[in-house]
């Protein structure tokens, strides 16, 4: 990895740490929903900072520069990621509407029991 | 002046717990304090247990996990403006003869939040769960310099005005981690000694994948995200 790259890297994941920390004092973002960012950031900083472990792995994994293993790694995590979320949109959703069923219907409880 | 009664309300929440709601309610109704049940969208019979049983209870539409549950029964306290909210919970494990100690605590301005804490005077028993007690009272103490013996202890009492705090914003779960943001913004935290009894019904809702998981969130919000916080 190049030192450039290496400062990039950094740069950006030091960032990133201190802009989630922000939205967090913000209220903004759930502490359970930053934790993901929190560490995918450190993992990051790591990897800039000690580069003979993204070197390593490359080497094992037959990746011909450790700044595409660096890559691969982001893309993956980001495409996990991507999955849970739709999962969690996908209960949402589901909860969402059994809560508006509910409310519909103990409204019209609520009014029967008014008019008697 | 008349000399203001000073309320308290315990606060239940209950997920599935048919088995053992029952005799919780029954043994709170014989200390006589002020009780809140809230149904957490349950599965099962603890709706109509509650429903036959009359008493005091909020009915969660759907189910939105412990932290949404506790913090129902908080708003409710911070409505009707209870000086003192203590989390109990549903599955026997808490015993309401220890309640007076920590509703006194607060009742005496001694402290913002006391613990019902199982350790203040016993060693912690060797076992994986208690590894993980002992990790988040490390992780505690070095963000606090404080020493908090059973941070995963359910059974905490509540001043008013945290109360209000955690009824008003996110991220102010009924956990450890919001125990050690307290302890850095200034607030008091007292340990009373309790006993408590094996659950009586029902599974921990803690199981190995789920631990390791609540592990990695309690370390990354007390260690990485609190200091900042």
């Amino acid at each position: 990895m190049t030192l450039q790259l290496r400062l990039i890297l950094l740069g950006a994941s030091i960032f990133c740490f201190f802009f989630i920390i922000g939205k967090v004092r913000k209220a903004k973002i759930r502490i359970d929903d930053a934790i993901f960012w929190i560490l995918s950031s450190m993992l990051f900083i790591v990897m800039a900072l000690l580069p003979a472990i993204p070197i390593q792995l490359s080497r094992i994994m037959g990746i011909e520069s450790p700044a595409n293993f660096v890559f691969l790694l982001a893309f993956s995590l980001i495409f996990i990621k991507l999955f849970v979320l739709s999962m969690a949109i996908s209960l949402e959703v589901e909860k969402r509407t059994r809560l508006v069923q509910s409310i519909a219907i103990r409204e019209k409880d609520l009014d029967a029991e008014k008019k008697n | 002046m008349n000399k203001k009664i000073f309320r308290t309300l315990v606060i239940i929440p209950a997920y599935n717990e048919e088995g053992s709601i029952g005799s919780v309610i029954e043994a709170l109704r014989h200390s006589g304090v002020e009780f809140l049940v809230v149904n957490d969208g349950s599965k099962d019979g603890t709706l109509a247990l509650l429903k036959e049983l009359n008493v005091n209870f909020l009915d969660l539409p759907v189910n939105i996990g412990l932290h949404g549950a506790v913090q129902a029964g908080l708003i409710y306290a911070s409505v009707k403006k209870y000086d003192c909210a203590i989390q109990f919970d549903g599955d026997g494990q808490h015993r309401p003869e220890y309640l007076p100690v920590l509703i006194s605590a607060i009742q005496n301005n001694e402290c913002d939040v006391a613990i019902g804490s199982r350790f203040v005077n016993t060693k912690r028993p060797a076992s994986m769960r208690m590894l993980g007690s002992r990790l988040i009272s490390y992780a505690i103490y070095l963000l606090t310099k404080k020493l908090v013996s059973d941070p995963t202890s359910g059974m905490r009492a509540y001043s008013q005005s945290v109360i209000d705090l955690m009824a008003a914003n996110p991220n102010y779960g009924p956990e450890p981690d919001t125990i050690a943001y307290l302890i850095r913004t200034g607030r008091e935290i007292k340990e009373f000694h309790v006993d408590m009894s094996e659950r009586t019904a029902g599974v921990s809702y803690l199981g190995f994948t789920s631990s390791i998981k609540y592990m990695i969130r309690m370390m990354v919000s007390i260690l990485l995200i609190q200091p900042f916080r």
